[in-house]
């Protein structure tokens, strides 16, 4: 229902007029260099990915390097400490083997341990170890080396050869019948005695 | 080969295979239709402008998940708008602005016309000085009604007087049935009208 008398005519006159104005509200064109901005930017994108890219390939390169160093860094920061360690001893059984049999006394290979060094001792332990270190000297420690000792080579005669052992077989054992059992007849007075 | 035989599907194919060139030319191509949908959107040149680059960024990187289904322009428009109707709302004070209905006809023309009035411009222009000031006194009338609108029957009425797409694309844009946009058209047009016969402009010309 029309609100306006001449509803008709101003709708006709009016709507050029809304459109006019609508139009005028979208009209415009956008500046010069939005194409440049757009591909400058598409530019900036790309290099950055292919950075990002980059560093997504070299990343598994550079830890494994990084692992490879640790495990040298390790390798060499333990022979480090090794050398640190007192003199190794001569070991017995070579020296043993160098001299010449004169004995048949068994011997024993010195087993004492080679004294090794905690890459981290804790703070008690650590005291005892540094003082031990401090306080021995390469030339106490030679001169706890025991003396080569003068033992003759343990020969072992090989043995005579022994006679077969000879197992004479088994004799057959005859089968047993078994017979199953019965239940032995009892009577009344035998029942009552019971 | 020349540009003008090429079509948008051949120009997506070099790009996505890594041609600028060939996006250049899509942007060359659809960079105005897609700027007034920002600019319906918004209201504001400046805003327009940054929603379009964004709204051209976005479609490039979305490159690949254009089927063809639609036309390109059709899936360009819908990434713009949306690049636009969330810097719409993201911008929540110019779009109180934009509503206001105090003073924000004078903002689109300072932009257009930076540096002159709009008596000035219409004195230079009009048959008759009376006539031009009462048609631009109309014209600024229907535009702030028009920014009064709801932003569904703002939105539907801008992008069908603006000439440069089909209810077909509008609809795509808004994700509303062609039936729908144009209703809200309609719709639209009753509210200005009514607005404006409460203001008084029941004898325009």
């Amino acid at each position: 229902m029309a609100m306006w008398p001449d509803d008709e005519e101003h709708g006709t006159r009016i709507d050029p007029a809304i459109d006019a104005a609508a139009r005028q509200m979208t009209d415009g064109v956008p500046g010069a260099d939005l194409k440049a901005r757009v591909l400058a930017r598409i530019g900036e994108r790309e290099s950055s990915s292919r950075g990002w890219r980059l560093a997504w390939i070299l990343s598994p390169a550079a830890a494994a390097a990084i692992i490879l160093l640790i495990v040298i860094g390790r390798s060499f920061y333990g022979r480090d400490h090794r050398v640190e360690s007192p003199a190794p001893q001569p070991p017995v059984a070579a020296a043993v083997k160098q001299q010449p049999a004169s004995t048949t006394a068994s011997v024993r290979p010195d087993t004492t341990p080679v004294t090794r060094v905690r890459s981290k001792p804790d703070a008690a332990y650590g005291l005892d170890a540094n003082r031990t270190r401090t306080q021995s000297t390469p030339s106490e420690i030679a001169a706890l080396v025991p003396a080569p000792l003068d033992v003759e080579s343990i020969r072992v005669s090989a043995l005579p050869p022994a006679d077969s052992i000879r197992v004479a077989p088994l004799e057959a054992i005859e089968p047993i019948d078994v017979e199953p059992l019965a239940a032995p007849e009892i009577d009344d007075t035998q029942r009552r005695e019971r | 080969m020349s540009t003008v035989c090429v079509t948008d599907a051949d120009l997506v194919a070099r790009a996505r295979q890594g041609d600028p060139a060939a996006f250049g030319e899509l942007i060359d191509r659809h960079r105005v239709a897609v700027y007034r949908a920002a600019l319906a959107a918004l209201g504001s040149h400046a805003d327009a402008e940054d929603a379009l680059q964004e709204a051209f960024l976005a479609a490039y990187r979305r490159l690949d998940s254009f089927r063809g289904d639609a036309s390109f322009k059709t899936w360009l428009l819908t990434i713009t708008w949306h690049q636009a109707i969330n810097r719409r709302r993201s911008l929540i004070r110019m779009f109180r602005r934009m509503v206001d209905l105090g003073g924000a006809g004078d903002r689109v023309e300072s932009i257009e016309h930076p540096g002159v009035s709009l008596i000035e411009q219409v004195a230079a222009i009009g048959p008759s000085p009376e006539q031009a000031v009462a048609d631009e006194q109309l014209r600024r009338e229907i535009q702030q009604s028009i920014r009064a609108l709801s932003p569904k029957l703002r939105d539907a009425l801008l992008l069908a007087q603006s000439g440069a797409y089909s209810y077909e694309e509008i609809g795509a844009m808004l994700e509303a049935p062609t039936g729908t946009i144009k209703w809200r058209v309609s719709e639209a047009r009753k509210a200005i009208k009514k607005r404006l016969r409460e203001r008084g402009y029941g004898d325009v010309a």
